[in-house]
Protein backbone atom coordinates (compact mmCIF):
# COMPACT_ATOMS: atom_id res chain seq x y z
CA UNK A 1 0.00 0.00 0.00
CA UNK A 2 2.95 1.92 0.93
CA UNK A 3 4.42 1.94 -2.28
CA UNK A 4 1.55 2.71 -4.01
CA UNK A 5 1.20 6.03 -2.70
CA UNK A 6 3.79 6.95 -3.28
CA UNK A 7 3.41 5.82 -7.04
CA UNK A 8 0.25 7.94 -7.23
CA UNK A 9 1.51 11.22 -5.01
CA UNK A 10 3.78 12.79 -7.96
CA UNK A 11 1.17 12.55 -10.29
CA UNK A 12 -1.51 13.89 -7.88
CA UNK A 13 0.81 16.75 -7.12
CA UNK A 14 1.80 17.77 -10.70
CA UNK A 15 -2.39 17.19 -11.72
CA UNK A 16 -3.08 19.77 -8.64
CA UNK A 17 -0.81 21.99 -9.66
CA UNK A 18 -1.99 22.05 -13.12
CA UNK A 19 -5.33 22.89 -12.14
CA UNK A 20 -3.82 25.73 -9.85
CA UNK A 21 -2.05 27.34 -13.07
CA UNK A 22 -5.32 26.77 -15.08
CA UNK A 23 -7.24 28.36 -12.88
CA UNK A 24 -4.41 31.52 -12.62
CA UNK A 25 -6.76 33.01 -15.60
CA UNK A 26 -5.01 35.38 -18.35
CA UNK A 27 -6.15 38.98 -18.27
CA UNK A 28 -7.76 40.16 -21.48
CA UNK A 29 -7.66 43.29 -22.88
CA UNK A 30 -9.73 45.15 -25.29
CA UNK A 31 -7.96 47.23 -27.55
CA UNK A 32 -8.57 49.79 -30.13
CA UNK A 33 -6.81 51.64 -33.42
CA UNK A 34 -4.15 54.43 -32.09
CA UNK A 35 -6.45 56.55 -33.63
CA UNK A 36 -9.51 56.34 -31.79
CA UNK A 37 -10.57 59.26 -29.87
CA UNK A 38 -11.57 57.38 -27.14
CA UNK A 39 -9.23 56.27 -24.41
CA UNK A 40 -11.36 53.45 -22.61
CA UNK A 41 -14.49 52.13 -22.81
CA UNK A 42 -17.05 51.04 -20.42
CA UNK A 43 -18.26 46.83 -20.25
CA UNK A 44 -21.78 47.39 -20.96
CA UNK A 45 -20.18 49.67 -24.57
CA UNK A 46 -17.82 46.64 -25.38
CA UNK A 47 -20.59 44.28 -24.90
CA UNK A 48 -22.82 45.98 -27.32
CA UNK A 49 -20.13 46.04 -29.62
CA UNK A 50 -19.76 42.17 -29.09
CA UNK A 51 -23.05 41.78 -29.50
CA UNK A 52 -23.68 43.50 -32.83
CA UNK A 53 -26.15 45.62 -31.18
CA UNK A 54 -24.12 48.73 -31.03
CA UNK A 55 -21.99 49.86 -34.26
CA UNK A 56 -20.35 53.29 -33.97
CA UNK A 57 -18.06 55.41 -31.10
CA UNK A 58 -19.92 58.22 -29.33
CA UNK A 59 -18.06 60.76 -31.93
CA UNK A 60 -20.08 58.46 -34.97
CA UNK A 61 -17.00 56.83 -36.42
CA UNK A 62 -17.81 53.41 -37.52
CA UNK A 63 -16.17 50.22 -35.30
CA UNK A 64 -15.33 47.05 -36.72
CA UNK A 65 -15.02 44.59 -34.11
CA UNK A 66 -13.11 41.20 -34.50
CA UNK A 67 -13.54 38.00 -33.09
CA UNK A 68 -11.28 34.94 -32.14
CA UNK A 69 -12.57 31.40 -33.21
CA UNK A 70 -14.79 29.24 -31.43
CA UNK A 71 -12.20 27.11 -28.93
CA UNK A 72 -9.71 29.53 -28.55
CA UNK A 73 -8.93 30.48 -24.58
CA UNK A 74 -8.99 34.01 -25.22
CA UNK A 75 -12.42 34.02 -26.78
CA UNK A 76 -13.90 31.85 -23.84
CA UNK A 77 -12.32 34.11 -20.86
CA UNK A 78 -12.95 37.60 -23.11
CA UNK A 79 -17.04 36.36 -23.12
CA UNK A 80 -16.77 34.88 -19.66
CA UNK A 81 -15.61 38.00 -18.18
CA UNK A 82 -16.93 40.69 -20.52
CA UNK A 83 -20.74 39.31 -20.35
CA UNK A 84 -20.63 36.41 -18.19
CA UNK A 85 -21.41 34.04 -21.44
CA UNK A 86 -20.16 30.66 -22.43
CA UNK A 87 -18.95 30.26 -25.78
CA UNK A 88 -22.35 28.07 -26.36
CA UNK A 89 -24.13 30.70 -25.17
CA UNK A 90 -23.18 33.21 -27.49
CA UNK A 91 -23.01 30.69 -30.01
CA UNK A 92 -26.48 30.12 -29.45
CA UNK A 93 -26.98 33.93 -29.42
CA UNK A 94 -25.32 34.30 -32.71
CA UNK A 95 -27.60 31.16 -34.15
CA UNK A 96 -31.18 33.15 -33.17
CA UNK A 97 -29.65 36.23 -34.42
CA UNK A 98 -29.02 34.85 -37.73
CA UNK A 99 -32.10 32.92 -37.91
CA UNK A 100 -34.25 35.76 -37.08
CA UNK A 101 -32.39 37.39 -40.08
CA UNK A 102 -30.70 40.45 -37.45
CA UNK A 103 -27.08 40.01 -37.89
CA UNK A 104 -24.48 37.86 -38.76
CA UNK A 105 -21.45 36.73 -36.59
CA UNK A 106 -18.75 38.63 -36.33
CA UNK A 107 -15.21 38.05 -38.17
CA UNK A 108 -12.91 35.99 -36.64
CA UNK A 109 -9.06 35.89 -36.97
CA UNK A 110 -6.78 32.98 -36.09
CA UNK A 111 -5.01 34.14 -32.87
CA UNK A 112 -4.07 37.33 -30.85
CA UNK A 113 -1.01 38.39 -32.97
CA UNK A 114 -3.38 38.38 -36.04
CA UNK A 115 -6.18 40.66 -34.08
CA UNK A 116 -3.21 43.05 -33.23
CA UNK A 117 -2.10 43.48 -36.84
CA UNK A 118 -5.72 44.19 -37.71
CA UNK A 119 -6.87 46.82 -35.30
CA UNK A 120 -3.16 49.00 -35.50
CA UNK A 121 -4.13 49.11 -39.56
CA UNK A 122 -6.84 51.21 -39.28
CA UNK A 123 -9.05 53.53 -37.72
CA UNK A 124 -12.11 52.19 -35.41
CA UNK A 125 -10.89 48.64 -35.36
CA UNK A 126 -11.40 46.96 -31.77
CA UNK A 127 -10.08 43.74 -30.97
CA UNK A 128 -9.32 41.60 -27.90
CA UNK A 129 -6.42 39.87 -27.24
CA UNK A 130 -4.33 38.31 -24.24
CA UNK A 131 -2.89 41.22 -22.13
CA UNK A 132 0.60 39.77 -22.52
CA UNK A 133 0.22 40.17 -26.52
CA UNK A 134 -0.86 44.30 -26.19
CA UNK A 135 1.92 46.65 -27.23
CA UNK A 136 1.86 50.17 -28.06
CA UNK A 137 0.63 49.49 -31.43
CA UNK A 138 -2.65 49.75 -30.02
CA UNK A 139 -4.64 51.08 -27.57
CA UNK A 140 -6.06 49.32 -24.74
CA UNK A 141 -9.53 50.58 -23.98
CA UNK A 142 -10.51 47.86 -21.49
CA UNK A 143 -9.10 45.59 -18.84
CA UNK A 144 -10.71 42.15 -18.59
CA UNK A 145 -8.65 41.05 -15.09
CA UNK B 1 -0.59 32.78 -26.12
CA UNK B 2 1.90 32.39 -23.01
CA UNK B 3 4.26 31.24 -25.11
CA UNK B 4 4.76 34.64 -26.32
CA UNK B 5 5.65 36.20 -23.08
CA UNK B 6 5.40 39.47 -21.10
CA UNK B 7 8.56 40.92 -23.28
CA UNK B 8 6.91 41.29 -26.55
CA UNK B 9 8.47 44.14 -28.27
CA UNK B 10 5.91 45.99 -30.47
CA UNK B 11 8.98 45.64 -33.02
CA UNK B 12 9.17 42.13 -32.69
CA UNK B 13 5.36 42.56 -33.25
CA UNK B 14 6.04 43.90 -35.99
CA UNK B 15 7.96 41.16 -37.48
CA UNK B 16 6.21 38.73 -36.52
CA UNK B 17 3.12 40.94 -38.39
CA UNK B 18 5.14 40.49 -41.54
CA UNK B 19 5.32 36.78 -40.99
CA UNK B 20 2.06 36.67 -41.18
CA UNK B 21 1.45 38.97 -43.39
CA UNK B 22 -1.90 37.86 -45.61
CA UNK B 23 -3.92 36.23 -42.91
CA UNK B 24 -7.33 38.16 -43.37
CA UNK B 25 -10.24 38.00 -41.22
CA UNK B 26 -13.05 35.56 -42.75
CA UNK B 27 -16.41 35.44 -41.88
CA UNK B 28 -17.56 32.21 -39.72
CA UNK B 29 -18.31 29.09 -41.30
CA UNK B 30 -21.52 28.84 -42.95
CA UNK B 31 -23.79 28.97 -39.74
CA UNK B 32 -25.99 25.28 -39.96
CA UNK B 33 -28.56 25.05 -36.82
CA UNK B 34 -31.89 23.14 -36.09
CA UNK B 35 -34.68 24.35 -34.63
CA UNK B 36 -36.86 22.06 -33.25
CA UNK B 37 -39.72 20.86 -30.58
CA UNK B 38 -41.48 18.39 -28.66
CA UNK B 39 -44.36 17.89 -26.70
CA UNK B 40 -47.85 16.39 -25.51
CA UNK B 41 -51.04 17.47 -25.79
CA UNK B 42 -54.22 17.23 -23.75
CA UNK B 43 -57.28 17.50 -26.08
CA UNK B 44 -59.74 15.96 -24.01
CA UNK B 45 -61.69 18.98 -24.33
CA UNK B 46 -62.10 17.99 -28.06
CA UNK B 47 -63.01 14.35 -27.17
CA UNK B 48 -59.95 13.32 -27.98
CA UNK B 49 -56.80 11.06 -26.46
CA UNK B 50 -53.99 12.88 -24.85
CA UNK B 51 -50.97 12.39 -26.82
CA UNK B 52 -47.12 13.24 -27.49
CA UNK B 53 -46.25 14.26 -30.18
CA UNK B 54 -42.91 15.91 -32.86
CA UNK B 55 -43.62 19.38 -33.52
CA UNK B 56 -41.95 21.07 -36.65
CA UNK B 57 -37.85 20.67 -37.29
CA UNK B 58 -36.34 23.49 -38.99
CA UNK B 59 -33.13 22.99 -40.78
CA UNK B 60 -31.36 26.50 -41.49
CA UNK B 61 -27.99 27.27 -43.38
CA UNK B 62 -26.74 30.92 -43.62
CA UNK B 63 -23.66 32.08 -45.17
CA UNK B 64 -22.05 35.45 -45.41
CA UNK B 65 -20.68 35.07 -48.85
CA UNK B 66 -18.49 37.98 -48.81
CA UNK B 67 -18.47 41.63 -47.29
CA UNK B 68 -22.04 42.73 -49.22
CA UNK B 69 -23.44 39.52 -50.12
CA UNK B 70 -25.58 36.80 -47.70
CA UNK B 71 -27.82 33.39 -48.60
CA UNK B 72 -30.08 31.89 -46.64
CA UNK B 73 -32.08 28.71 -46.10
CA UNK B 74 -34.70 26.74 -43.84
CA UNK B 75 -36.46 24.16 -44.43
CA UNK B 76 -39.02 22.34 -42.30
CA UNK B 77 -40.03 19.06 -41.76
CA UNK B 78 -43.53 18.99 -39.29
CA UNK B 79 -46.10 15.99 -39.05
CA UNK B 80 -49.20 16.94 -40.66
CA UNK B 81 -51.11 14.20 -38.39
CA UNK B 82 -50.13 11.08 -39.75
CA UNK B 83 -46.95 11.85 -41.95
CA UNK B 84 -44.32 14.61 -41.98
CA UNK B 85 -43.70 16.48 -44.45
CA UNK B 86 -41.44 18.62 -45.89
CA UNK B 87 -41.67 22.65 -46.76
CA UNK B 88 -39.12 24.80 -48.32
CA UNK B 89 -40.08 27.99 -45.62
CA UNK B 90 -36.80 30.44 -46.54
CA UNK B 91 -34.52 31.01 -49.50
CA UNK B 92 -33.25 34.10 -50.56
CA UNK B 93 -30.08 36.20 -51.32
CA UNK B 94 -29.47 39.48 -50.10
CA UNK B 95 -26.52 42.04 -50.87
CA UNK B 96 -25.98 45.48 -49.72
CA UNK B 97 -26.58 48.28 -52.34
CA UNK B 98 -25.73 51.04 -50.26
CA UNK B 99 -24.88 51.75 -46.69
CA UNK B 100 -27.95 50.17 -44.68
CA UNK B 101 -29.40 49.02 -48.07
CA UNK B 102 -30.01 45.66 -49.10
CA UNK B 103 -31.48 44.15 -52.15
CA UNK B 104 -32.88 40.45 -52.11
CA UNK B 105 -34.72 38.20 -53.96
CA UNK B 106 -36.16 34.77 -53.26
CA UNK B 107 -38.91 33.23 -50.29
CA UNK B 108 -38.87 35.27 -47.07
CA UNK B 109 -41.07 35.48 -43.97
CA UNK B 110 -43.69 38.44 -45.08
CA UNK B 111 -43.11 41.72 -43.78
CA UNK B 112 -46.63 41.88 -41.86
CA UNK B 113 -46.09 42.69 -38.36
CA UNK B 114 -43.77 41.60 -36.05
CA UNK B 115 -44.36 38.14 -35.24
CA UNK B 116 -43.86 36.98 -38.59
CA UNK B 117 -40.73 38.49 -38.82
CA UNK B 118 -39.39 37.88 -35.32
CA UNK B 119 -40.04 33.73 -34.25
CA UNK B 120 -40.36 32.42 -37.74
CA UNK B 121 -40.81 28.96 -36.94
CA UNK B 122 -38.56 28.57 -33.77
CA UNK B 123 -40.71 28.27 -31.24
CA UNK B 124 -38.12 28.63 -28.63
CA UNK B 125 -37.95 32.25 -29.27
CA UNK B 126 -41.94 32.77 -28.83
CA UNK B 127 -43.10 33.07 -25.17
CA UNK B 128 -46.39 30.53 -25.95
CA UNK B 129 -46.24 27.49 -27.54
CA UNK B 130 -48.48 28.88 -30.27
CA UNK B 131 -49.00 31.48 -32.66
CA UNK B 132 -51.86 33.65 -32.78
CA UNK B 133 -54.35 31.57 -34.92
CA UNK B 134 -54.94 34.32 -37.28
CA UNK B 135 -50.96 34.43 -37.82
CA UNK B 136 -50.61 30.71 -38.01
CA UNK B 137 -48.45 29.88 -41.43
CA UNK B 138 -50.55 30.09 -44.70
CA UNK B 139 -51.34 25.68 -44.95
CA UNK B 140 -52.57 26.06 -41.47
CA UNK B 141 -56.59 26.07 -41.39
CA UNK B 142 -56.57 29.56 -39.23
CA UNK B 143 -54.76 31.77 -41.25
CA UNK B 144 -55.98 35.02 -42.98
CA UNK B 145 -52.78 36.57 -43.34
CA UNK B 146 -49.96 35.72 -46.20
CA UNK B 147 -46.72 35.11 -43.83
CA UNK B 148 -44.55 34.18 -46.75
CA UNK B 149 -43.68 36.19 -49.88
CA UNK B 150 -42.00 35.08 -52.85
CA UNK B 151 -40.30 38.08 -54.62
CA UNK B 152 -38.19 40.82 -54.25
CA UNK B 153 -37.24 42.92 -51.45
CA UNK B 154 -35.42 46.25 -50.60
CA UNK B 155 -34.76 46.56 -46.94
CA UNK B 156 -32.97 49.13 -44.70
CA UNK B 157 -32.35 51.70 -41.80
CA UNK B 158 -31.90 55.16 -41.29
CA UNK B 159 -31.53 55.46 -37.61
CA UNK B 160 -33.30 53.53 -35.45
CA UNK B 161 -35.68 53.61 -37.92
CA UNK B 162 -36.20 50.10 -40.26
CA UNK B 163 -37.78 50.26 -43.70
CA UNK B 164 -38.92 47.57 -46.29
CA UNK B 165 -40.28 46.93 -49.22
CA UNK B 166 -41.35 44.22 -51.36
CA UNK B 167 -43.27 42.87 -54.57
CA UNK B 168 -44.22 39.32 -54.25
CA UNK B 169 -46.10 36.64 -56.14
CA UNK B 170 -49.60 36.38 -55.68
CA UNK B 171 -52.13 34.66 -53.31
CA UNK B 172 -54.37 31.81 -54.47
CA UNK B 173 -57.08 29.97 -53.24
CA UNK B 174 -58.20 26.67 -54.84
CA UNK B 175 -62.20 27.33 -54.24
CA UNK B 176 -62.65 24.00 -56.13
CA UNK B 177 -60.96 22.27 -53.00
CA UNK B 178 -63.47 21.04 -50.20
CA UNK B 179 -63.98 24.29 -47.89
CA UNK B 180 -61.70 22.88 -45.22
CA UNK B 181 -59.63 21.85 -47.33
CA UNK B 182 -58.93 25.67 -48.61
CA UNK B 183 -55.53 27.34 -47.98
CA UNK B 184 -53.86 30.35 -48.94
CA UNK B 185 -51.08 29.36 -51.40
CA UNK B 186 -48.27 31.42 -52.54
CA UNK B 187 -45.87 30.05 -55.63
CA UNK B 188 -42.60 29.22 -54.93
CA UNK B 189 -42.20 28.86 -59.23
CA UNK B 190 -44.84 30.63 -60.19
CA UNK B 191 -47.35 33.09 -60.28
CA UNK B 192 -50.76 32.98 -61.78
CA UNK B 193 -51.45 36.38 -62.52
CA UNK B 194 -49.28 39.35 -63.33
CA UNK B 195 -50.63 41.38 -60.76
CA UNK B 196 -48.46 41.45 -57.68
CA UNK B 197 -48.46 41.88 -53.95
CA UNK B 198 -46.97 44.80 -52.61
CA UNK B 199 -45.46 44.95 -48.91
CA UNK B 200 -44.29 48.15 -47.19
CA UNK B 201 -43.41 48.42 -43.58
CA UNK B 202 -41.72 50.99 -41.52
CA UNK B 203 -40.49 50.60 -37.41
CA UNK B 204 -38.77 52.42 -35.03
CA UNK B 205 -37.05 50.50 -32.34
CA UNK B 206 -36.14 52.41 -29.13
CA UNK B 207 -33.30 50.52 -27.83
CA UNK B 208 -32.01 47.07 -28.14
CA UNK B 209 -35.09 45.09 -25.74
CA UNK B 210 -37.26 44.86 -29.06
CA UNK B 211 -39.01 48.29 -27.57
CA UNK B 212 -40.77 49.37 -31.20
CA UNK B 213 -43.53 50.10 -33.04
CA UNK B 214 -43.87 49.85 -36.18
CA UNK B 215 -46.73 49.74 -39.31
CA UNK B 216 -47.39 47.54 -42.22
CA UNK B 217 -49.47 47.80 -45.42
CA UNK B 218 -50.36 45.00 -48.34
CA UNK B 219 -51.46 45.26 -51.52
CA UNK B 220 -52.89 41.77 -51.91
CA UNK B 221 -55.09 40.84 -54.92
CA UNK B 222 -56.30 37.24 -54.32
CA UNK B 223 -56.85 35.14 -57.13
CA UNK B 224 -58.41 31.58 -58.53
CA UNK B 225 -55.98 29.07 -57.95
CA UNK B 226 -58.57 26.30 -59.58
CA UNK B 227 -58.25 25.33 -63.24
CA UNK B 228 -62.14 24.16 -63.26
CA UNK B 229 -65.21 23.92 -60.82
CA UNK B 230 -64.28 27.36 -58.64
CA UNK B 231 -66.64 29.65 -56.88
CA UNK B 232 -69.69 30.60 -58.69
CA UNK B 233 -69.57 27.49 -60.95
CA UNK B 234 -66.15 28.16 -62.24
CA UNK B 235 -66.97 31.17 -63.49
CA UNK B 236 -63.66 32.60 -62.31
CA UNK B 237 -60.39 30.74 -64.48
CA UNK B 238 -57.44 30.25 -62.80
CA UNK B 239 -55.37 33.71 -62.22
CA UNK B 240 -58.75 35.57 -62.27
CA UNK B 241 -59.29 38.31 -59.23
CA UNK B 242 -61.63 36.96 -56.47
CA UNK B 243 -60.45 39.32 -53.53
CA UNK B 244 -58.75 42.51 -54.22
CA UNK B 245 -57.27 42.51 -50.47
CA UNK B 246 -55.52 45.63 -48.59
CA UNK B 247 -54.47 45.20 -44.99
CA UNK B 248 -52.94 47.35 -42.55
CA UNK B 249 -51.36 47.15 -39.50
CA UNK B 250 -49.62 48.72 -36.55
CA UNK B 251 -47.25 46.85 -34.03
CA UNK B 252 -46.13 46.93 -31.20
CA UNK B 253 -43.32 45.94 -28.34
CA UNK B 254 -42.02 47.02 -25.11
CA UNK B 255 -39.94 46.19 -22.38
CA UNK B 256 -39.14 47.19 -18.58
CA UNK B 257 -37.94 45.41 -15.65
CA UNK B 258 -39.12 42.10 -16.64
CA UNK B 259 -42.24 43.30 -17.69
CA UNK B 260 -43.48 42.97 -21.64
CA UNK B 261 -46.18 43.92 -23.66
CA UNK B 262 -46.60 43.06 -27.54
CA UNK B 263 -49.58 43.49 -29.35
CA UNK B 264 -50.23 43.88 -33.51
CA UNK B 265 -53.24 45.14 -35.25
CA UNK B 266 -54.38 44.45 -38.93
CA UNK B 267 -57.49 45.82 -40.49
CA UNK B 268 -58.24 43.79 -43.32
CA UNK B 269 -60.62 45.41 -46.47
CA UNK B 270 -61.91 43.12 -48.71
CA UNK B 271 -63.28 43.84 -51.99
CA UNK B 272 -64.70 40.64 -54.02
CA UNK B 273 -65.81 40.35 -57.27
CA UNK B 274 -69.03 39.26 -58.42
CA UNK B 275 -70.08 35.63 -57.76
CA UNK B 276 -67.37 35.86 -54.06
CA UNK B 277 -69.64 36.04 -50.91
CA UNK B 278 -71.87 38.37 -51.37
CA UNK B 279 -69.71 40.59 -54.41
CA UNK B 280 -69.50 43.24 -51.76
CA UNK B 281 -66.61 45.18 -49.53
CA UNK B 282 -66.44 44.43 -45.64
CA UNK B 283 -63.86 45.26 -43.07
CA UNK B 284 -62.78 42.81 -40.52
CA UNK B 285 -59.96 43.25 -37.51
CA UNK B 286 -57.36 40.57 -36.38
CA UNK B 287 -55.37 41.28 -32.81
CA UNK B 288 -53.41 40.51 -30.11
CA UNK B 289 -52.31 41.64 -26.81
CA UNK B 290 -49.53 40.12 -25.11
CA UNK B 291 -48.25 40.68 -21.73
CA UNK B 292 -45.38 38.96 -19.40
CA UNK B 293 -43.68 39.41 -16.02
CA UNK B 294 -40.22 37.57 -15.54
CA UNK B 295 -40.75 36.46 -11.98
CA UNK B 296 -37.18 34.61 -11.79
CA UNK B 297 -34.38 34.98 -14.40
CA UNK B 298 -35.11 31.99 -16.49
CA UNK B 299 -39.30 31.91 -15.49
CA UNK B 300 -41.70 34.17 -17.53
CA UNK B 301 -45.53 33.91 -17.44
CA UNK B 302 -47.70 35.56 -20.16
CA UNK B 303 -51.53 36.02 -21.12
CA UNK B 304 -52.23 36.47 -24.18
CA UNK B 305 -55.44 37.83 -25.89
CA UNK B 306 -56.71 37.23 -29.50
CA UNK B 307 -59.60 38.29 -31.98
CA UNK B 308 -60.78 37.83 -35.47
CA UNK B 309 -64.08 39.72 -36.24
CA UNK B 310 -65.61 39.97 -40.03
CA UNK B 311 -69.00 40.16 -41.50
CA UNK B 312 -70.61 36.89 -42.30
CA UNK B 313 -71.11 38.12 -45.80
CA UNK B 314 -67.05 38.80 -46.45
CA UNK B 315 -66.43 36.73 -49.47
CA UNK B 316 -62.87 36.25 -48.74
CA UNK B 317 -63.70 34.49 -45.41
CA UNK B 318 -66.72 32.05 -46.54
CA UNK B 319 -64.49 31.15 -49.25
CA UNK B 320 -62.20 30.45 -47.34
CA UNK B 321 -63.99 28.63 -45.07
CA UNK B 322 -62.98 30.78 -41.31
CA UNK B 323 -65.14 31.74 -38.59
CA UNK B 324 -64.90 34.41 -36.14
CA UNK B 325 -62.82 34.25 -32.75
CA UNK B 326 -61.68 34.89 -29.94
CA UNK B 327 -58.79 33.05 -27.62
CA UNK B 328 -57.27 33.31 -24.19
CA UNK B 329 -53.50 32.02 -24.04
CA UNK B 330 -51.89 31.70 -21.09
CA UNK B 331 -48.40 30.11 -21.28
CA UNK B 332 -45.59 29.38 -18.28
CA UNK B 333 -42.39 29.21 -19.75
CA UNK B 334 -38.95 27.88 -18.14
CA UNK B 335 -35.50 28.46 -19.56
CA UNK B 336 -33.32 25.43 -18.99
CA UNK B 337 -30.35 27.66 -21.17
CA UNK B 338 -30.25 29.63 -24.14
CA UNK B 339 -30.75 26.47 -26.37
CA UNK B 340 -33.56 24.68 -24.71
CA UNK B 341 -37.04 25.85 -22.52
CA UNK B 342 -40.06 24.29 -21.35
CA UNK B 343 -43.22 25.75 -21.78
CA UNK B 344 -46.60 25.13 -20.78
CA UNK B 345 -49.69 26.37 -22.04
CA UNK B 346 -53.50 26.54 -21.79
CA UNK B 347 -55.54 27.88 -24.98
CA UNK B 348 -59.19 29.01 -24.82
CA UNK B 349 -60.92 29.60 -27.90
CA UNK B 350 -64.05 30.45 -28.57
CA UNK B 351 -65.60 30.12 -31.93
CA UNK B 352 -63.03 28.04 -34.34
CA UNK B 353 -64.16 24.74 -35.26
CA UNK B 354 -62.42 21.96 -34.05
CA UNK B 355 -63.16 19.65 -36.63
CA UNK B 356 -61.47 22.26 -39.15
CA UNK B 357 -58.28 22.10 -37.13
CA UNK B 358 -57.18 19.77 -34.37
CA UNK B 359 -54.57 22.53 -32.83
CA UNK B 360 -57.44 24.63 -32.09
CA UNK B 361 -60.17 24.53 -29.39
CA UNK B 362 -59.54 24.39 -25.97
CA UNK B 363 -56.37 22.30 -24.93
CA UNK B 364 -53.08 22.41 -23.02
CA UNK B 365 -49.89 21.77 -24.34
CA UNK B 366 -46.57 20.70 -22.69
CA UNK B 367 -44.17 21.74 -25.62
CA UNK B 368 -39.81 21.39 -25.14
CA UNK B 369 -38.20 23.37 -27.66
CA UNK B 370 -34.45 23.53 -28.45
CA UNK B 371 -32.05 24.87 -30.81
CA UNK B 372 -29.19 22.47 -31.94
CA UNK B 373 -25.68 23.61 -33.58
Amino acid sequence: MGNALKHLIWPLLALLSSMAAASARAEVVVVGNLSMSADALSQEEVKEFYLGKLQRMGDGVAVEVIDLPDGNDTRDEFYLKAMGKTSNQIKAYWAKRVFTGKGAPLRTLPHDLAVMKWVAAKVGRIGYVDANVADDSVKVLLRLP
Amino acid sequence: MKWIGGGLTGGRVAVLAVLLGGIAPVGAEPNIGIFGDVGWADRSALGKASQFGLGALSVYVHDQMDDRTEGFFEYVLEGDGAALNGDLERLYIKRSVGKDLRFGIGRFHSPIGFWNNHYHHGVLMQDTVSRPAFLEFEDNATAVLPTHAIGASLEGEAGAVGYELSLANTVFIDTAAPIAERTLGVGNFFDMADDKALYARVSHEYDDSGAHIGVSYLYNPIVEGAVLGGVDGGSKGQGQLLVEQTVIGVDGRYEHQGFSLMGEYFQISNDAEAGVGDGGSHRSTAYYLQAGYRVAERLLPTYRFESLVFDAQDGFYTMLGREEYTAHVMALRYEFDDSNAMILEYRASDGIAPAANPAQGDSIKLNWSFLLL
